[in-house]
C-alpha cells in the first residue's frame, strides 16, 4: 500500500507540474497576442498601418468604421484573436496574398537553415566543451574561451560578410550570397519545401550540390555566432560533473579516461545542454533576420524585413506571432523532455 | 548557563577598519581586481567619442564623388565609401552615435527595470506575477522581429531605436534585481528596518537596493555590449539612424553590396569597431561579475 502511494504521489506531482507548465505556456502565448495587439492598436493606428500615408481623413474614418476599429478595445481584441485562431494572419498589402500562406511558403527555407546551423554548431561546440572541461585552464580551454568571447561579441551579419569576402571572393570555394540555389539551376519539384530533401528525393545531384554549397556560409555564420553559449554550458556543466563522486569512483576502478569522459560524464552533462540547444534552435527558427538578409536567404526573417521596407505590416505581425509561438513551444518541449529524461528533475518538480 | 557566555575565541579577531569614504574607499582597495585591459579599450572609445571633431581628418558626411571607393591609403586610412566619404572619420564620429544610443537606452532600462524588479521581489503577489509574465512575453519574441514591429507601429527614428534598446534590456534588469531582492525579503536586517518604522519604499531604497549595486553594474556593461549589437544590427537593416549620419551598422550596410566585388574596407572597418566595443563592454562586465562573485 505504502509502496503504491509512493509511486502514485510522484505521478500526481508530475502531472500537476506538466499541467502548470502547459498553463503557463498558454498564458505566454495569449500574452504575446495581447502585446502585439497593444502595439498595433494602441501605440499605432491600425487603419494607418493598413492604408499608409495616402489616406484622406474621410477615407480613414469610413475605413475605421467599416473595419470595426471604432468599437470597444476588448471587442476588437476578441475579433483579432478569433481571426488568429482561424489561421487568418491578415493580407499582404504588396502581393494581396494571405500572410499565412506566404509564411508557410517561406518557412521551409528558415527551417532548413536553422537545422543545418544547429547540426554544424553541435558538431564543434559539444566536443570542444568536453575537451576544455577535461583540463580547465589548459591550452584547448583557453582557445575555446577565446572563441566563446569572440563568437558572442561578433556581429553575425558582419561575420557573414567576412566569410563571403574570403570564401567567395578570395578563395572561390563558396557560391555568391544569392539565396538557396545558383541562378541557372532549377529547383527540384516541391515535395517538402526543403530544397536539400527535395533534391535527394528527386535524385537531382546538381541541385543537391548547389543547395548544400549555398547552405554552407549562412549555416556556418549562424553556428559560429549562436552556438558558443552551448560550448560554454557544456564545459561548465562537465567540470561540475567531473568533480562528482561517481566519476572519482569510476577513476578509482581504473576505467579508461576516454570511457569516463565521453560516456559517463558526457551523459550527465547532456541534459542542460539539450535544453540550451532546444532554446537556441527555437530562436533560430524564429527567422534569423540579419543573416537571412546578408545571404538573401528567402526565409521568414527576410520576408519580415522586405515587408517592412514596403510598409506592409501584416506580414511582420504574422512572423512575430509565429516566431514567438515556436519559441514558447520549443521551450515547453525542452522542459517536458527534461522531466521525462532525468529523474532528478522529476523529483525536484 | 555556561552556554550563554561567549568565549573570547568566538569574537571576530578585530573589527574591520573604519573607512572614511565608506563604499568608495572599499572600491579603491579592490582596484586591482576591478580594472583590467578592457577598461582601457572603453576609455579609448570614450576619448574618441569626445574628441571626434578634433581627431577626424575629414568631414564625416561630406561626399566627394571624385574619390569614391578608394582603398585604404595614407590620405584615407580606412579608404572611402561609395559616396566618397572618408571611412576613418565616419568611424570616429559614429562612436558618438552608437555609444550615445546604447548608453541612453540602457540607462532607461535600468531606471525602469531596477525599481520595478525591487518592488516586484519585495512585495511579491500579483504585481510580481504580472511583471514576470510581461518580461517573459517580451523575451519570447525574437529581438529583431520585436524591433521591426515597434518600428512599424511608431515609425523609423533614432528615438524609437533608443526605446527598443531600453525595452529589450528592461526585463533583464527587472529579473536580475528581483533575484537579488527575493532572498533578502526574510532577512533579519530587513525585519529590523521595518520594525524601525521605515516604509516599504524606504526599506527598498536604503537597505535592499545597495545589495543590487554590484550585479546591476556588471549587467549594465554587458547590456551596453548587447545594445551596441542591437543598434548596429538594426541600422544595418535600415532602421534607427538615417543615412548618411555616421553609424557603424549603416556603414556596414553601405559596403555590404560591394563585398562580392572585393571592396572590403567599407564594411570591414566599422564592423571591427563594433566588435572591439562589444568585446570591451563584455570584458568589463565579466570583470565586475568576477569581482563580486568571489
Amino acid at each position: 500500500m505504502n509502496q503504491l502511494r509512493s509511486l502514485a504521489a510522484p505521478a500526481a506531482r508530475w502531472s500537476l507540474f506538466v499541467a502548470r507548465r502547459l498553463g503557463s505556456a498558454g498564458i505566454a502565448l495569449l500574452g504575446v497576442t495581447i502585446l502585439v495587439f497593444v502595439v498595433t492598436h494602441l501605440l499605432a493606428d491600425p487603419v494607418y498601418l493598413l492604408i499608409g500615408q495616402r489616406g484622406t481623413p474621410a477615407m480613414i474614418n469610413s475605413m475605421r468604421h467599416s473595419l470595426g476599429y471604432d468599437q470597444p478595445l476588448w471587442v476588437q481584441y476578441l475579433r483579432y484573436l478569433g481571426a488568429l485562431l482561424h489561421g487568418d494572419f491578415g493580407t499582404s498589402r504588396f502581393t494581396f496574398q494571405p500572410v499565412a500562406g506566404e509564411i508557410a511558403q517561406r518557412f521551409p527555407a528558415t527551417f532548413e537553415l536553422s537545422v543545418s546551423a544547429m547540426i554544424l554548431g553541435l558538431l564543434w561546440t559539444v566536443p570542444l566543451g568536453v575537451i576544455s572541461a577535461t583540463r580547465p585552464g589548459g591550452l584547448v580551454d583557453r582557445i575555446s574561451q577565446a572563441i566563446v568571447e569572440f563568437g558572442v561579441a561578433i556581429p553575425s551579419f558582419w561575420l557573414g560578410l567576412l566569410l563571403v569576402f574570403f570564401l567567395y571572393y578570395k578563395l572561390k570555394i563558396a557560391p555568391a550570397p544569392i539565396g538557396q540555389l545558383d541562378l541557372q539551376i532549377d529547383a527540384p519539384p516541391h515535395v517538402t519545401g526543403l530544397i536539400v530533401v527535395d533534391s535527394i528525393l528527386a535524385g537531382d545531384t546538381i541541385a543537391l550540390t548547389s543547395a548544400l554549397s549555398h547552405l554552407l556560409l549562412p549555416a556556418l555564420t549562424l553556428s559560429l555566432t549562436s552556438c558558443p553559449p552551448i560550448l560554454q554550458l557544456t564545459r561548465n556543466t562537465m567540470i561540475q560533473v567531473l568533480r562528482s563522486d561517481f566519476i572519482r569512483g569510476a577513476r578509482a576502478l581504473g576505467l579508461p579516461l576516454r570511457t569516463i569522459y565521453w560516456r559517463y560524464a558526457l551523459q550527465n552533462t547532456l541534459l542542460p545542454v539539450t535544453t540550451m540547444t532546444a532554446m537556441t534552435f527555437g530562436y533560430l527558427l524564429g527567422g534569423t533576420v540579419l543573416v537571412e538578409t546578408v545571404f538573401s536567404w528567402p526565409g521568414i526573417g527576410l520576408y519580415a524585413v522586405q515587408s517592412m521596407q514596403r510598409a506592409d505590416y501584416d506580414p511582420i505581425l504574422g512572423v512575430v506571432l509565429l516566431a514567438s509561438t515556436i519559441y514558447i513551444l520549443v521551450y515547453l518541449a525542452a522542459d517536458l523532455a527534461a522531466l521525462f529524461i532525468d529523474p532528478r528533475v522529476r523529483d525536484a518538480s | 548557563m555556561q552556554a550563554d557566555i561567549v568565549s573570547v575565541a568566538q569574537l571576530p579577531p578585530e573589527l574591520p577598519p573604519v573607512r572614511p569614504l565608506g563604499q568608495v574607499g572599499q572600491l579603491w582597495s579592490y582596484r586591482r581586481q576591478f580594472f583590467n585591459g578592457y577598461w582601457l579599450v572603453l576609455g579609448v572609445f570614450v576619448l574618441v567619442a569626445l574628441l571626434a571633431p578634433v581627431l577626424a581628418p575629414y568631414d564625416p558626411v561630406r561626399s566627394d564623388l571624385a574619390h569614391q571607393l578608394l582603398p585604404p591609403s595614407w590620405q584615407h586610412w580606412f579608404g572611402t565609401d561609395i559616396y566618397g566619404m572618408d571611412i576613418y572619420s565616419r568611424i570616429l564620429w559614429a562612436t558618438r552615435t552608437d555609444f550615445t544610443i546604447a548608453l541612453i537606452g540602457v540607462l532607461i532600462a535600468v531606471a525602469v527595470g531596477v525599481p520595478l524588479g525591487a518592488l516586484s521581489g519585495y512585495l511579491g503577489g500579483f504585481a510580481d506575477d504580472a511583471l514576470s509574465r510581461l518580461s517573459e512575453m517580451i523575451q519570447a519574441i525574437p529581438l529583431f522581429l520585436f524591433a521591426l514591429m515597434v518600428f512599424a507601429a511608431l515609425g523609423n527614428s533614432s528615438r524609437v531605436l533608443v526605446g527598443v534598446v531600453a525595452l529589450v534590456n528592461a526585463p533583464i534588469f527587472l529579473k536580475l534585481t528581483r533575484s537579488v531582492v527575493l532572498p533578502l525579503r526574510g532577512a533579519d536586517f530587513i525585519a529590523a528596518a521595518r520594525c524601525a518604522g521605515l516604509s516599504p519604499i524606504q526599506v527598498v531604497i536604503r537597505h535592499i537596493l545597495p545589495n543590487a549595486l554590484a550585479p546591476v553594474s556588471s549587467q549594465f556593461s554587458i547590456s551596453c555590449a548587447y545594445a551596441i549589437q542591437i543598434t548596429a544590427g538594426l541600422s544595418f537593416l535600415g532602421f534607427g539612424v538615417p543615412i548618411p549620419y555616421p553609424e557603424w551598422g549603416s556603414m556596414i550596410q553601405e559596403g555590404a553590396s560591394r563585398i562580392i566585388y572585393g571592396e572590403w574596407w567599407t564594411s570591414v572597418f566599422p564592423g571591427l569597431a563594433v566588435l572591439i566595443a562589444v568585446l570591451g563592454f563584455g570584458g568589463v562586465g565579466r570583470q565586475i561579475h568576477k569581482m563580486y562573485a568571489s
